[in-house]
């Protein structure tokens, strides 16, 4: 039962990321990609991880993705400026050579998986429970989750003050530096 | 094993036959009302009251032909109305309406699932919801449509952060993120969650307002500016779907906020009737949905993003912070310490915006954008 | 609604004080400059060199105690010495950044607030001992340095700068988060010496996972760092982002980078890595200085320079030892200030809107400046690796260090790519002194400057001259901070802390 649910949500979220690969469509692409997300956040669930399953949709399908929709729709990139656009000649071959070669890579690792990795991991009861998530966290990673909060504060400081329409143009010296009309 | 099956399967036929049959009741219930609230009559002509005008309305549209207008881009034309109704329909998975009974020796939850982490299934569904909008209103190929759907979007993004946050503080009175436990701790404390989260309550029904975008907050289909917004080019069945997506949307708020704040099924008086109080909570609260509506003009929509970011959020954090810091230090104290606390929040932070407006309307009439937009 | 009853701060705070310090520091900044932009012109530099001092205050108080490695970050020796040569280039990037600003109009409380979350990022990441926390630290680091490289907005060059940077340093980043993700899955552990030692006792060879993921972790500081071959967007970013940026940048994001390389190689595993390292070290110092001689720009000029120093200090980390590290910190502290006196030279030189940038506009300015020629001619002999100046005894030290550790082709072709470099840094002393002004030719260089500019030109003059000259007691204090890298190594793998990976006994501490 839980193979075939993991082999038909799987078969799921490699198909749509297909289908973000090669619609010419940056819209549809975006779609695919959320369907793609849900299909994974499914994965979670079966590993019963679910709070992992609700973040990855809330995060990634209901966040990030919508804001890069939104995005889109502001600039309209239009059907035509698709991914097999403009490309570089030889890149398709290049690119099909590489990928062959990751998908033998993984083919190989995963039939001597085993021998590779040294410690297979072992899936502990609770994994990925609210509770678990929390107090990894919250004690052990503390620092690095207060860090976090840090590298997001740069980040929005960032955005203000490249978006900032004050100051677009070189003012002349003298100006207050706020946003005063001019 | 089978009977869980089977019980599963009929509670998710029932919820979703009981939900959809809300609708046209409700359609006309508001209609009814807003009618009586503005003094005009409202439908009158089908039925006793005019009780079945929505059944010929929802007759009418599905009939309809399906009409692709030139120009949309079909498949997510084709998917949007869809989109904006199934997370709607799929948050009242969870939603607990009663309290579990017996039935052959077994005892079932009144709920199609009960998950341990329900409140951030429905989060995360209500930020799915957004992309109804977004694609109806860019795959219709139409600058309203599409206006309308970046408004509906960012409005949307824009006040699920007071929601989260709201919910959060419930998450820490409550210790679980299951929605059966937050109706449980709300009977072992004795006090319905709106007393010690009164603020996280105004906060929630404002921001829920919003998030469903009803008036005053219907910035994304605001007739006066642009047509319909998103839905502008549907017709027949897929713009049915928008509509009922609305109302179910308003059911599972209305269930939703009944759960978290007003004790879910429990009786304020009274013996305990299965889904009876749970029904009254839920109506009471979209009829006061529905008198907001009819109450309020339309908000402009710097004022709508300027109401989010910069009074409810900021509200919702420090809300956030009086209940984790009274949990802390008040130990089996702290609900009834948080009932006074949080009124006393609510009515610093109402002085504070009331000090705020003053001081605004002294400098610029109105709530007035940002300055230092001209350069 | 159960009392937490987790013990939540499982370690001695004075670890992390430093950097909390720094990012108050900065959010003060912020919240000054948004508040009170009428004050912002002195307000906000003068919050910065305030927050930078409390920092290093802190951070000598907290090497005072030695304090044990806490799980995430260590506060050793080696920590001690890296922040305080952070702190100290974060000190002069907001003395030499007044002036530019103030002439460019970038005044902004923003400024200086991302320049000090930019130094926090980088003590962090040569403080960390946690793959976790570096990736945090490089993050920390690198956003702001994006959002500086454009801050002059009204530039199209800025814009590029800035776009460049961005793409290819989250490419990088990209890498670095995959690489760890590949040492976790290869070794069970996060902890950068735990995982190394893992490879080592419990396997027959190292396992190749872990080596690819220690590889891409290398590339991701190699394009922090600028070695070739990832060096490629270095001359455009540096010639574009504002040239108080650049400066900040050639130091800062250096300096953590190699911060960040010596806690890692030294968990390396012998063979792959040294040969990684070495062919690194060639390349960046042959390339680097074959493309400076042909650059006209000043800046794209600096920018080859940095690359090839790059080169000669990852002879440092590749020798490795007490001697390695130990030189390595020394150059770094040579580089920073020869390094910073060439770039506030530039800013003055350059003029409003950054004119006048190419070799040729400086033609005679000596004559004009005495001060500008003289001190220019020092970073330059300095930066050429001419004895008595700082850059002669760095390269000394990371030479002879590379030698005693075995790799004496190299240091030939270090000190054969040095004869090169003293090309092109004679070549702009030589424009300088020797020929003569050209009235009618581009944009005139500037050589009036305010007091303060011309103190601190001074006083880093001076500096290369002192380091020097008095370079043994520096080095003793560069000493120390080689030896504590080692001690908190040995002390990481002893406590073989607690790791959450397959522990179920380390997470379910908090389930009722």
């Amino acid at each position: 039962m839980t193979w075939l649910t993991f082999l038909i949500v799987s078969g799921i979220a490699v198909i749509f990321a297909g289908g973000l690969i090669f619609s010419r469509n940056a819209v549809h692409g975006a779609m695919c990609l959320v369907a793609s997300f849900c299909a994974i956040a499914t994965l979670f669930l079966l590993l019963s991880a679910e709070f992992i399953f609700v973040v990855q949709i809330a995060v990634y399908a209901g966040a990030i993705m919508v804001l890069f929709l939104f995005v889109m729709m502001l600039l309209n990139v239009q059907g035509q400026e698709g991914a097999l656009a403009g490309r570089a000649p030889g890149q398709l071959l290049v690119a099909l050579a590489l990928g062959a070669a990751l998908l033998g890579q993984a083919v190989w690792l995963v039939a001597r998986g085993g021998e590779i990795i040294s410690r297979p991991a072992r899936i502990p009861a609770g994994f990925g429970s609210p509770e678990d998530i929390g107090t990894a966290l919250f004690t052990r990673n503390l620092l690095p989750f207060e860090i976090t909060s840090l590298v997001l504060l740069a980040a929005m400081a960032g955005a203000v003050v490249l978006a900032r329409k004050a100051g677009l143009s070189p003012k002349p010296n003298g100006a207050p530096a706020g946003g005063k009309p001019e | 094993m089978l009977f869980d099956l089977i019980a599963s399967f009929i509670k998710a036929v029932l919820v979703f036959a009981v939900v959809m049959s809300f609708v046209p009741f409700l359609i006309w219930l508001e209609r009814k009302l807003v009618a009586w609230m503005q003094q005009r009559i409202g439908p009158n002509r089908t039925g006793p009251f005019g009780l079945l005008q929505p059944i010929a309305d929802a007759v009418k549209l599905i009939i309809k032909e399906n009409i692709f207008p030139s120009g949309v881009e079909k498949i997510t034309y084709f998917l949007a109305p869809m989109m904006s109704m199934i997370p709607a329909l799929a948050a009242f998975a969870v939603i607990p309406f009663g309290s579990p009974v017996r039935i052959m020796g077994r005892t079932v939850n009144l709920q199609v699932a009960d998950v341990n982490i329900g409140i951030l299934y429905i989060l995360a569904l209500s930020s799915l919801a957004v992309y109804g909008a977004v694609l109806a209103g860019w795959s219709s190929n139409n600058k309203y449509s599409l206006l309308g759907g970046l408004r509906t979007s960012a409005q949307m993004i824009s006040y699920e952060l007071p929601i989260g946050l709201s919910v959060v503080s419930i998450v820490l009175l409550t210790g679980s993120l299951s929605l059966n436990e937050v109706v449980r701790s709300q009977a072992s404390h004795g006090i319905w969650n709106i007393f010690p989260q009164f603020l996280g309550f105004i906060i929630l029904l404002i921001s829920y307002n919003a998030e469903l975008n009803r008036a005053p907050f219907d910035l994304g289909e605001a007739e006066s500016e642009i047509v319909a917004g998103y839905h502008t080019e549907y017709s027949g069945f897929r713009f049915a779907m928008f509509y009922m997506g609305e109302y179910v949307n308003m059911v599972t708020v209305a269930a939703l906020v009944t759960v978290l704040f007003l004790g879910g099924w429990q009786a304020p008086f009274g013996p305990e009737i299965p889904l009876l109080w749970f029904l009254i909570k839920i109506f009471a609260f979209i009829l006061l949905y529905m008198w907001v509506r009819a109450t309020f003009p339309r908000v402009r929509y710097d004022q709508l993003m300027a109401l989010g970011w910069k009074i409810l959020v900021p509200a919702s954090l420090a809300n956030l912070a009086m209940t984790a810091v009274i949990i802390v230090l008040g130990g089996p104290n702290a609900v009834r310490i948080l009932s006074v606390g949080s009124i006393v929040l609510a009515v610093l932070v109402g002085l504070v915006l009331k000090a705020a407006v003053a001081l605004r309307t002294k400098s610029a009439p109105g709530l007035a954008p940002p300055a230092g937009a001209g350069s | 609604m159960t009392a937490p009853s987790l013990q939540i701060i499982t370690w001695n705070l004075w670890v992390s004080a430093p950097v909390c310090a720094l990012a108050a520091s900065a959010m003060v900044t912020l919240i000054a400059g948004a508040f009170w932009p009428a004050f912002a012109r002195w307000l906000t530099p003068c919050l910065a060199l305030g927050g930078i001092a409390l920092t290093a205050a802190f951070t000598i108080l907290a090497g005072m105690l030695g304090l044990p490695p806490a799980g995430m970050q260590v506060m050793d020796s080696f920590t001690v010495v890296f922040d305080l040569i952070i702190l100290i280039a974060a000190f002069i990037t907001v003395l030499v950044s007044n002036h530019y600003v103030t002439r460019e109009n970038l005044e902004r409380g923003e400024y200086y607030a991302l320049m000090m979350l930019s130094a926090s990022g980088a003590m962090l990441m040569a403080a960390s001992d946690n793959y976790v926390m570096m990736f945090l630290g490089l993050e920390l680091l690198s956003i702001p340095l994006y959002v500086l490289a454009g801050f002059s907005r009204g530039r199209s060059e800025s814009q590029e700068s800035a776009l460049k940077y961005l793409l290819l340093g989250a490419f990088a980043s990209a890498f670095f988060v995959f690489g760890a993700a590949l040492v976790f899955s290869a070794t069970g552990s996060t902890n950068i010496v735990v995982a190394g030692d893992a490879t080592e006792r419990a396997l027959v060879g190292t396992t190749p996972i872990y080596v690819i993921g220690l590889a891409m972790i290398l590339t991701a500081l190699a394009f922090k760092v600028a070695l070739v071959p990832f060096h490629m967007w270095t001359p455009d970013v540096y010639q574009g982002a504002p040239t108080s940026v650049t400066a900040f940048m050639a130091v800062v994001a250096k300096a953590a980078g190699f911060g960040a390389l010596a806690r890692v190689a030294a968990a390396g595993p012998e063979g792959s890595w040294t040969v990684l390292l070495w062919g690194l070290s060639a390349a960046t110092m042959i390339w680097g200085n074959l493309l400076a001689i042909s650059q006209n720009n000043i800046k794209r000029l600096l920018a080859y320079s940095s690359i090839a120093h790059a080169g000669y200090l990852l002879m440092g980390i590749l020798a490795g030892g007490r001697a390695g590290i130990s030189a390595v910190l020394f150059y770094l502290l040579a580089y920073a200030a020869m390094t910073f006196g060439a770039f506030a030279a530039v800013i003055i030189l350059a003029g409003r809107g950054d004119g006048a940038e190419d070799i040729e506009d400086y033609r005679g300015i000596a004559r004009r400046s005495p001060l500008l020629g003289w001190t220019m001619a020092i970073f330059m002999f300095s930066l050429a690796g001419l004895p008595p100046f700082a850059g002669f005894f760095g390269k000394l030290y990371l030479f002879s260090a590379a030698v005693e550790a075995g790799y004496p082709g190299l240091t030939v072709l270090a000190v054969l790519t040095s004869v090169m470099g003293v090309f092109y840094y004679l070549r702009v002393t030589v424009v300088m002194w020797m020929q003569e002004p050209e009235a009618e030719s581009g944009p005139a260089a500037q050589t009036s400057a305010p007091l303060l500019s011309r103190l601190v030109l001074s006083a880093l003059a001076v500096a290369v001259l002192a380091l020097g000259i008095f370079s043994s007691p520096v080095l003793r204090w560069t000493n120390s901070g080689s030896a504590g890298l080692e001690r908190s190594a040995e002390a990481a793998i002893q406590m073989t802390l607690p790791e959450p990976t397959n522990a179920p006994a380390a997470l379910s501490g908090g389930s009722r």
